[in-house]
């Protein structure tokens, strides 16, 4: 690896004692014919040098543009990139992609439990209240029971029944917030397979920025992650990332600003 | 406020339309529906019933931003109440929104309070302008 970075660096030395205007006496020639064509205000020979001049400029463009294209090439080939990036890219990026799947699912199952045990829990509640209202009642009787034990008796034994259910529901409740916290282990999971990912994204981020450096003489750093493209969504904003997102407070007062 | 206006609750995500559906049951909103995009919400709509309808943005199929657009070009739903609930959260976005005729727009993730507040908001609204 070592031997191959001198190769670029050795290759990057050669472009940078090359003369800074290639075919400098060629466009001084040129420029001076367009000048005197001017001077004799001959419109068609101005305009007929002026084409020929942009034309070599073309020519040189195109010219660049292959050997950027074989330096490419080469960079590609001399790093064994193509190897790598066919690795990253026909297997290693679709695995990422099939792990993220199998994060969402964990997310949304562990979400539908949790909902599931909530919407059970409401249940639950509303027959605790519904044991409230029945003591209630059974308070309402306990004028009755003093001159007739037997009375007190029944009043005791239906005391004792509704005991056990609310012993029952907050047994079922406990167990329910058991079944809540326990639904909460996917994002141990999910974590870890999204730690992969990101890992598999800076070995990419590496890949790309040596290519980039290898092939565009390493002067340009990677640019600033660039804003969303128009017609994209942003989604939803992440602390730290600096997206520009609007605060739940930021898009009142915006809205208020704007009449609603 | 009339405690059963029929909602539709227009999100890709299953467990977003049931945390939706939820925190409106609690305010005393049992009525609902749900469609998972623009594109299945659409034919309800046109099906007519509906008061009110709670709409994510980001969905595949069609936007929630379409289907407000939709709503609002459409005579006999022109004045339905939309309300967004999303977690695009770009000033311009909000200013598209604001333009396409929103009715209140929420920031995800929210509050049981928020959501309770907007909707007070565009109840008073609509009860003032009636």
């Amino acid at each position: 690896m070592a031997a191959v970075v001198v190769n670029i660096n050795a290759r990057s030395a050669e472009r940078e004692a090359a003369p800074s205007i290639p075919d400098r006496a060629e466009y001084v020639n040129r420029l001076r014919e367009i000048l005197s064509a001017l001077e004799a205000d001959d419109q068609a020979l101005f305009e007929s040098r002026l084409n020929q001049l942009m034309r070599l400029r073309e020519d040189g463009l195109f010219v660049n543009l292959a050997k950027l294209t074989r330096e490419l090439h080469q960079a590609v080939k001399d790093l064994n990139f193509d190897e790598r990036l066919q690795e990253l890219a026909g297997s290693e990026i679709p695995d990422a992609c099939v792990r993220l799947d199998y994060v969402v699912k964990m997310g949304e199952d562990a979400a539908h439990k949790t909902l599931d045990v909530c919407d059970d829990s409401r249940a639950l509640v509303d027959r605790l209240n519904g044991c409230i209202g029945t003591l209630d009642t059974l308070r309402e009787r306990l004028p009755t029971v003093a001159p007739l034990p037997i009375k007190g008796l029944t009043l005791a034994n239906d005391i004792e029944r509704v005991e056990q259910t609310m012993r029952e529901i907050g047994g079922q409740l406990r167990s329910n917030f058991s079944t809540i916290a326990q639904a909460q282990e996917y994002q141990d999971l999910s974590g870890q397979v999204i730690r992969r990912v990101i890992a598999l994204v800076h070995n990419i981020e590496g890949a790309l920025i040596k290519l980039l450096m290898a092939t565009n003489e390493g002067v340009r750093g990677p640019s600033a992650a660039s804003a969303v493209t128009a017609g994209e969504l942003a989604g939803p904003t992440v602390p730290g990332l600096g997206s520009g997102g609007q605060s739940q407070q930021d898009a009142d007062s915006l809205l208020a600003e704007l009449g609603f | 406020m009339d405690k059963n206006l029929r909602i539709l609750i227009v999100d890709d995500f299953s467990t977003m339309r049931r945390i939706v559906k939820n925190l409106l049951g609690d305010l005393g909103f049992t009525n609902t529906a749900e469609a998972d995009d623009g594109k299945t919400a659409w034919p309800m709509l046109q099906a007519g019933g509906f008061d009110f309808v709670v709409t994510d943005w980001n969905m595949p199929g069609m936007t929630g931003i379409d289907l407000l657009k939709a709503i609002r070009g459409d005579d006999k739903l022109k004045g339905l109440p939309v309300l967004m609930v999303t977690a695009e959260a770009q000033r311009d976005q909000i200013i598209e929104a604001a333009k396409a005729g929103v009715n209140g727009y929420i920031i995800k993730p929210f509050t049981a309070v928020t959501l309770k507040e907007k909707l007070d908001k565009i109840f008073q609204r609509f009860e003032a302008a009636a």
